[in-house]
């Protein structure tokens, strides 16, 4: 009897689990490969154009000078500005 | 104190005394078979149903969730001991040295007591501990699995690819399991390498499944007397396997290695 309790119980258990919805479920993504390219002129950025400004066009993606700080450095600034 | 009067009273208090906490012990004890008669009926029934659930690829979530009702079903029981240890046991024992002076010498009957119903306590919680870490291991069951997979999709992906802007092939470094810039070789062209959700999990699985990989020399420290050698071998063993699964990582595996010996030897503490 107690037997059957506990099987019905997990039973329940794991009728209720595969009945519940997910929310926010994440679909498997595969591998891939992206680029961010200008907005204006769509060249390509490279890292030693630097990151405030496109190499090609000049359009501005960073208003701002960077500084030295742990990932960007002052040379990641665009020759440009 | 030649009071008869006021011995006989406590004679007869003391009998009381003695046949209660008598009775109070053996339903504690059977109480707390009961409840382990139950956890046992529930893990014992439940630990093949989620082993099942968790080698299917598709059923992991509800492998999650059922692991949780079981585990949920589980702490309740122990809820329910603690409830009642408090209730009836530390309660008694909390009246009982109210009304009998520790100078008496059948305060010690209450000692025996208390010691007893505690340790049945300690071994209930040992029992429930137990079944909780054999559910939990269910959760490394399928590591090994899962971590071929991810190299799986990793190895296929290592050539697969073009820059987006010229369309060169880039080859993505071996063990990238995170969103990584990579530049075209043809053009210097920035192209993001998306991993894909599979292969970012290899940082969540790395740790368990290193530990599982070096569980003989977690056994060897053990049972070897917990020393500061076989801790430091076990370390090693643990943190090459994670070297090898997380490149990237390695510098942060060192410093946990260090950090983890130095606390061994200074305070014998044993992180996992």
């Amino acid at each position: 009897m107690a037997e059957n309790k506990t099987l019905s119980f997990l039973g329940s258990l794991k009728k209720a689990a595969s009945a519940q919805k997910t929310y926010l479920a994440q679909e498997e993504t595969p591998p891939g490969m992206d680029v961010a390219l200008c907005p204006n002129c769509g060249a390509g950025r490279a890292k030693h154009d630097g990151l405030t400004h496109c190499a090609y066009c000049g359009y501005q993606f960073i208003d701002t000078e960077l500084g030295d700080g742990i990932y960007l450095k002052k040379e990641d600034n665009s020759p440009h500005v | 104190m030649s009071d008869p009067q006021r011995f006989g009273s406590d004679r007869a208090a003391e009998s009381a005394w003695q046949e209660e906490l008598k009775d109070l012990e053996a339903r504690w004890f059977a109480f707390l078979d009961k409840l382990e008669a139950k956890m046992e009926e529930l893990c014992s029934a439940a630990l093949p149903e989620l082993r099942a659930l968790r080698c299917d690829p598709d059923s992991q979530q509800i492998y999650l969730r059922v692991l949780a009702g079981v585990q949920g079903q589980l702490s309740r029981i122990r809820e329910k001991a603690y409830e009642t240890h408090d209730a009836k046991v530390t309660d008694t024992w909390y009246l009982f040295r109210s009304e009998i002076e520790f100078t008496n010498p059948f305060y010690m009957t209450g000692n025996a007591f208390r010691d007893n119903c505690d340790e049945r306590y300690h071994a209930f919680e040992e029992a429930y501990l137990n079944w909780y870490n054999l559910l939990r291991a269910t959760l490394q069951d399928n590591l090994e699995e899962e971590y071929r997979q991810i190299l799986e999709i990793l190895d296929s992906a290592r050539e697969s690819f073009c820059c987006k802007q010229c369309g060169a092939p880039i080859s993505v470094p071996p063990a990238c399991f995170i969103s990584t810039h990579l530049a075209c070789p043809a053009c210097s062209t920035q192209n993001t390498f998306e991993p894909g959700s599979k292969a970012r999990e290899l940082p969540f699985i790395a740790r368990d499944l290193a530990e599982k990989r070096v569980t003989p020399f977690y056994q060897a420290y053990q049972q070897g007397g917990r020393t500061d050698a076989l801790y430091r071998r076990y370390l090693r063993a643990r943190y090459d396997e994670l070297n090898r699964m997380l490149p990237d990582l390695r510098e942060h595996h060192e410093m946990l290695y260090h950090e983890y010996t130095a606390s061994h030897r200074q305070g014998g503490q044993d992180n996992g």
